[in-house]
């Protein structure tokens, strides 16, 4: 703590330091700053150089819709891609690190393989695909054109002369055996869904004109990058043919082409699929909790709270206001179990507009009941389990492990009734403070909300204090408080960059990648911070639409 | 192709399997005439090949309580503790090894024992400044270390089975699975009794209107998918390139599944569907009994020689549903924890609190030993199958309270034909010896060249579990 205080407290608040000072707590008992420049700090420009690239796996919900894409409904519907994992708080940074293993290309070959069946029913798409009317069953040029076409639209780029023969000669085996080209064809199917251009997504690029340490990625590869990241799924065959066209080499191009995928449809899942993970959203359903507690709690009544929070956030995107709002905004959505749940009438209509009594003090999606539960233990709260959410989630900071041997000895409800009274002794042990009054003081806030998000003023009879000072962030006395303070820091508005950052690109940020997030941060600032003017700046940027070159 | 040879057929209590697990249909396929495949002495093959050896590991989740589960007594002749006491039939099978350190501690209580005990690496943080924590193994986790030395030829080199589902998923690779073929290769576990039963067994069930000609064109399909990934390793980054070949390593032992043929032995009956009960909590014991049993089978038809199976998770969030305030009379009034993550109440350092962690404990050891159990109805040769491996268990943390790392639940079961010393009961390390010197003798115990192993474990950026002095108490 001893270099935290060389910072001031309302500059801290009102500044980009606040991630940099927080940023480094993250070694074993030692929280102190680093004096290395961080992002949101102002530097000198630099050259950036972005991470080399990395092959990524394609996450499930990815895999499936881009099924749906290529192949129709009952072709997704037959897809059972393996689960993702995540690694640093993301599915695509763990797509982009870890192996495959024999469990993965099993349960691919098993999904390919039903796809590929499924698909093979679908009559008029498979004409489509196919292009010809083959004139024999093992017509070479016939499964040439299907090749060609299916390939390109699943590999998300051209197919090579060697692949197409390859993948010819298989096609021609599969139809030899049942004498039937559309066996043949089908047989295509699973292997080109099993290819890793189809389960990676691959970036190879080409040699940058002047620099080489960065290669630029190709069209076809931009267009990847844009249609998972703002559509999430596979680019379509708009989108393919302005990458053949050359439309997306400049940034003009790419910005144009992000300007039109953020506007469709298919725009608002992505922008649900980020902030389910930044929201640690996805386990809501098969969470527990203590049945004889909290009776009214189910998975069912989880999916609604999990929709809720996605509503709030896709209410705040819609409407191109400041992202921060998510944290402050009093509107929610809800249906009718949601509504009894939190104790108001069923909506007019399920998932219309609307606000929960001002008593309750509810803050965006900081106190919804998504948050609220999958941030608590199955029977108590957890305030360092909120605190550290709003630290890793807001603030990109997180808090070292507790030393071995620390006594975690809280006592007792019945002599300290309230979490604050029991929690007192992580800020008398100085071991224990160093790290916990930032998580506990802005858990703490939260204890208004039960384990499951339910509003109540008392615990065990003694009355709720949610009231908070903490050193570097400010003073509150509730969660809208705290929201206010968040949405008005410059560290929250960097961070969420940083998140969307890593999120898009698969990795934690690299410190050469700093002075392009900078300057990133610098025009978002200037357009009022709307989530979707983020994402087009960050896919248009060069930071995006390059690599470094592969050692 | 040569048919493998499966000494088991002979000895296998098919008629137990017959009768069914948990309930669902019988699979019916035709049996091969049985050959008889031991020598004389039931110790060996005909021919007088050894037996094939098996390495297991087990774990439990957030520790014990110390005091009561070391024994009081060491040596032979030693009182099991109150947390040991489930595991009395099979006293004369396992021993306690009490008093063992983690040579590399208090970086990160959880992830610093499961890599320590399971792998002999220290694990590989991934902690950027500002992400959430996150980590992954350090090297191979030992049950992967021994596949490359037995498992080689068996359908499935190794397997890897979770009970509960309540694991930690948000830390990275390290607390989600016991097994890692190396950093950045998580082997994921199946939690899904019937799942587990289709990846066994599904390839021995004949689909309706297929032949010999969807194995082809299954394994044509996957040439052509390893040609597309040799084409691309050429095109990548060094780290890709790596990956690339896992990728293509486990492309190969697809077809090697798909082109094998399958085992002489009897399909138990496929398990019932066992998932969360109604209220949240799972039925732990039901699902052990079930994967206990479906583990000995993959065993006695040689399926797979190297198995790692997560009872609970470390740090993990498992409800004890059975641990109902009435469990602890001596505690009138108790809270009840029955269906709270355990992980939360380890950390409550309360006289009741630390009884409900000792009681999970000892639930752990009601489970490990229906796993010994049932390796011990399958009779090999004059032994059983446990005579014939090394099954090595243990938690991720010594008391989850404090997550101390200086004397960790460890047990080792079995004789590894001959290899593990029997008797042992008791031992105690008083010098405070590594963990690592467990994995390295369990290790030694089962490899089929055991004097070429000099050393185990190994280091990670400055932190080192290497040992080159095995467990001896244990060997013969």
């Amino acid at each position: 703590m001893r270099l935290l205080a060389v910072f001031s407290l309302t500059s801290l608040v009102s500044s980009r330091w606040l991630g940099v000072a927080l940023g480094v707590c993250a070694g074993v008992g030692a929280c102190a700053p680093t004096s290395e420049d961080a992002i949101g700090q102002s530097k000198p420009a630099h050259v950036t150089v972005p991470a080399e690239p990395s092959l990524r796996r394609l996450l499930a919900r990815h895999y499936r819709r881009s099924v749906g894409r290529l192949l129709g409904s009952a072709a997704q519907a037959a897809a059972s891609p393996p689960a993702d994992t995540q690694l640093n708080g993301f599915t695509t940074i763990a797509a982009s690190q870890l192996s495959f293993n024999d469990s993965l290309v099993g349960a691919y070959e098993s999904s390919a393989r039903a796809i590929a069946a499924a698909a093979a029913l679908d009559t008029k798409r498979i004409a489509e695909l196919v292009g010809c009317k083959p004139v024999s069953a093992v017509d070479t040029n016939c499964f040439g054109s299907f090749v060609d076409t299916f390939g390109r639209l699943a590999w998300r780029r051209p197919v090579t002369s060697a692949e197409r023969e390859d993948y010819v000669a298989l096609a021609k085996q599969g139809a030899a055996v049942k004498a039937d080209f559309f066996a043949g064809v089908e047989l295509a199917i699973s292997a080109i869904l099993q290819s890793p251009n189809f389960l990676y997504q691959v970036e190879v690029g080409r040699p940058n004109p002047t620099r080489s340490d960065v290669r630029d990625l190709t069209g076809y590869e931009v267009a990847t990058r844009l249609s998972f990241l703002l559509a999430g799924v596979t680019p379509d065959a708009a989108l393919l043919d302005a990458a053949e066209r050359g439309e997306l080499d400049d940034e003009a191009g790419v910005r144009k082409w992000a300007s039109v995928l953020v506007a469709l449809p298919e725009s608002a899942t992505a922008v649900r699929d980020f902030f389910e993970e930044l929201l640690v959203l996805g386990e809501l359903p098969t969470l527990a909790k203590d049945p004889n507690l909290f009776p009214e709690f189910s998975p069912e009544l989880a999916m609604s709270m999990r929709e809720e929070a996605l509503r709030i956030v896709e209410d705040v995107v819609r409407r191109d206001a400041p992202i921060t709002e998510i944290l402050t905004t009093s509107r929610t959505f809800l249906d009718a179990p949601l509504a009894s749940f939190y104790g108001v009438g069923a909506p007019a209509e399920a998932w219309g507009v609307t606000t929960l009594p001002e008593a309750q003090g509810r803050s965006g999606v900081l106190t919804s009941a998504a948050v609220m539960t999958r941030q608590a233990h199955s029977t108590t709260t957890s305030a360092t389990y909120r605190g550290l959410f709003v630290m890793e989630r807001f603030l990109c900071t997180t808090m070292p492990p507790p030393p071995p041997g620390v006594v975690t000895n809280l006592p007792p409800s019945s002599a300290a009734p309230t979490l604050r009274e029991r929690l007192k002794v992580h800020q008398a042990d100085p071991v224990c403070r160093a790290c916990h009054y930032m998580a506990d003081g802005l858990g703490l806030t939260f204890e208004n909300f039960d384990a499951v998000g339910k509003f109540r003023e008392t615990e065990n009879g003694a009355a709720i204090d949610t009231r908070a000072a903490i050193e570097l962030l400010g003073t509150w006395d509730a969660p809208r408080g705290l929201a206010e303070v968040l949405a008005a820091s410059d560290a929250v508005k960097s961070c969420m960059l940083q998140q969307l950052y890593r999120y898009a690109a698969g990795h934690v940020e690299q410190k050469s990648e700093w002075p392009a997030i900078n300057e990133l941060l610098a025009t978002w600032s200037a357009e009022g911070h709307s989530f979707r003017a983020l994402m087009v700046d960050l896919a248009s940027h060069e930071l995006f639409r390059r690599v470094g070159t592969p050692q | 192709m040569t048919r493998r040879r499966l000494p088991y057929e002979l000895v296998l209590p098919r008629r137990t399997f017959l009768r069914g697990l948990v309930g669902g249909t019988a699979v019916a396929l035709a049996l091969p005439v049985l050959e008889v495949m031991l020598h004389d002495d039931g110790t060996r093959h005909a021919d007088g090949s050894p037996l094939p050896l098996r390495l297991m590991t087990w774990m439990w989740g957030n520790g014990c309580r110390l005091e009561h589960w070391v024994p009081k007594a060491t040596g032979p002749d030693y009182e099991l503790s109150p947390a040991l006491k489930s595991l009395a039939p099979h006293k004369a099978e396992f021993s306690v090894l009490t008093g063992f350190k983690n040579p590399v501690a208090g970086r990160r209580g959880h992830h610093d024992g499961i890599a320590g005990l399971f792998s002999g690496y220290p694990f590989i943080a991934l902690d950027p400044a500002g992400a959430p924590y996150a980590s992954k193994f350090g090297g191979k986790s030992i049950d992967q270390q021994a596949t490359d030395l037995i498992g080689a030829s068996t359908m499935f080199k190794s397997l890897q089975i979770g009970v509960t589902k309540r694991h930690v998923t948000n830390q990275g690779p390290t607390l989600e699975t016991m097994s890692h073929r190396g950093p950045g290769q998580p082997l994921p576990m199946e939690r899904d009794p019937q799942a587990l039963y289709d990846k066994l067994f599904g390839a021995f069930v004949p689909v309706p209107g297929t032949g010999n000609d969807t194995t082809s064109l299954r394994v044509a399909t996957l040439d052509a998918v390893m040609k597309d990934a040799k084409r691309l390793h050429g095109l990548v980054s060094t780290t890709d390139r790596q990956r690339l070949e896992h990728h293509l390593d486990s492309l190969f032992d697809l077809q090697k599944q798909i082109l094998a043929i399958p085992p002489q032995c009897d399909l138990p009956m496929k398990p019932g569907k066992l998932d969360y009960n109604a209220d949240g909590s799972e039925p732990l014991a039901a699902i052990n009994a079930v994967m206990s049993k479906l583990v000995a089978v993959a065993f006695a038809c040689d399926l797979t020689r190297a198995v790692s199976y997560m009872f609970t998770a470390p740090s993990g969030g498992q409800q004890f549903d059975l641990l109902t305030p009435s469990q602890f009379p001596e505690f009138p009034g108790a809270t009840d924890y029955s269906h709270a993550d355990q992980h939360m109440v380890s950390h409550m350092v309360a006289p009741y609190e630390q009884e409900f962690i000792h009681r999970c404990a000892e639930f752990c050891m009601q489970n490990f030993a229906t796993l010994l159990g049932e390796l011990k109805a399958v009779p090999e040769g004059n032994a059983t199958m446990l005579d014939n491996m090394c099954v090595l268990a243990g938690s991720d943390v010594c008391e989850g309270w404090s997550h101390s790392e200086s004397d960790y639940p460890i047990i080792v079961a079995g004789r590894a034909g001959g290899r593990l010393k029997s008797g042992v009961g008791h031992y105690r390390s008083t010098e405070g010896a590594s963990i690592t010197d467990i994995g390295f003798a369990c290790l030694k115990a089962v490899v089929p060249n055991p004097d070429a192993l000099t050393e185990y474990g190994g280091e990670v950026e400055g932190f080192t579990g290497k040992t080159k002095t095995p467990c001896n108490v244990i060997l013969e």
